[in-house]
């Protein structure tokens, strides 16, 4: 086959007042994997990053994590959450893949990593899993524990295909 | 060891065709359950580094972490470091002179996924160094793990071979690789 230029921008968001939840919706099935890059910035308190998946609030959300010399999972959770030490009025970048994300023969497999460059540094990485063989065609980013995620936070969505 | 080729064409990437920054070369997707080599030849010398992208399967009940090979060497060239949380335990780990492999867990028995970076590729004057993100994510099994791999060998890679270890590539495993512009 040919070399195929792919990596393409899919959508794109900078929030211009603080808000609960971000949602892409009607993603296109043409590419095999999506990457997500988001720099957020809680409005408050330490919490997490979260995503949803076609907006499924069910027990179906696994994840992997290791955080400096820290290491913990999360089982059967509502939501597939990244600590990726979010602190109010503080970055945290985050770099997120998701294979497969149309493949209807398989759950849906996450890897990721954040870094918070601010007055608390930290760095992880994670490995996910929805345990749910449906083709994602929205997602939903939102801060745990009831946060916000406040103005300039910024997340777009790439598309790779494969 | 069967193995399953899977020729990369030479792009027109270093003429001109292909424009972009990052490119898809090639891509293969396990038909049915096997243990076989998978095999990335013919790899476009005109990038600089490779990105390898790797889907593991559960469709088949099976999954397998993958040995890493450069231009069918098999000699002790290899040394891999890893930082991982195995169920709750952080460590890391080192081995050096491995005869031939570069381990890449990429799960046992579950949807699992890993994005691997080769640097440099097409460098003769440099060692072959890797960086890679994997997970296994699947009843007591939680992993994550951040690899570093060196091939001590200043050959340009030309091609790779994955072969799945502890188990098998399940159906609908998918590998693709890309050229990255540098």
């Amino acid at each position: 086959m040919m070399a195929t230029p792919t990596y393409d921008l899919l959508d794109t968001t900078t929030l211009t007042s603080v808000v609960t939840s971000v949602t892409f919706s009607s993603i296109v099935s043409g590419y095999k994997d999506l990457v997500i890059v988001a720099d957020i910035e809680p409005d408050q308190w330490d919490s997490w990053f979260g995503l949803r998946f076609n907006g499924d609030t069910g027990s179906n959300y696994n994840v992997v994590t290791l955080a400096g010399s820290t290491g913990s999972s999360s089982t059967n959770a509502t939501a597939l959450e990244l600590y990726g030490r979010l602190v109010g009025g503080e970055r945290c970048l985050f770099l997120i893949n998701v294979f497969d994300y149309t493949d209807t023969g398989k759950q849906k497999a996450i890897t990721a990593r954040s870094g918070t460059p601010t007055t608390a540094p930290s760095s992880a990485m994670y490995g996910g899993r929805w345990a749910s063989n449906s083709a994602i065609t929205s997602i939903t980013f939102f801060g745990g524990q009831g946060l916000s995620l406040d103005i300039g936070c910024k997340i777009s969505l790439y598309g790779i295909a494969g | 060891m069967s193995f399953m080729l899977l020729g990369i064409l030479q792009s027109q990437a270093a003429g001109g065709g292909a424009s972009g920054a990052y490119d898809l070369l090639s891509t293969y997707t396990v038909p049915s359950t096997s243990s076989s080599t998978i095999s990335l030849t013919n790899i476009d010398q005109g990038y600089k580094h490779l990105q390898v992208r790797i889907a593991n399967s559960n469709s088949s009940g099976t999954g397998a972490s993958f040995t890493v090979q450069f231009n069918s060497v098999s000699s002790s060239q290899y040394n891999n470091h890893h930082l991982q949380n195995y169920d709750g335990t952080v460590g890391t780990g080192w081995q050096g002179s491995q005869s031939s492999v570069f381990y890449i867990n990429n799960g046992f028995a579950a949807s699992s996924g890993c994005v691997m970076d080769i640097l440099d590729y097409s460098s003769s004057v440099k060692n072959t160094t890797v960086r890679a993100l994997s997970f296994q994510n699947s009843g007591s099994n939680k992993v994550v793990w951040l690899h570093s791999g060196l091939w001590e060998n200043t050959s340009a890679v030309s091609s790779m071979q994955l072969t799945p270890s502890f188990g098998s590539a399940g159906t609908g495993t998918r590998v693709s690789i890309y050229g990255i512009k540098g």
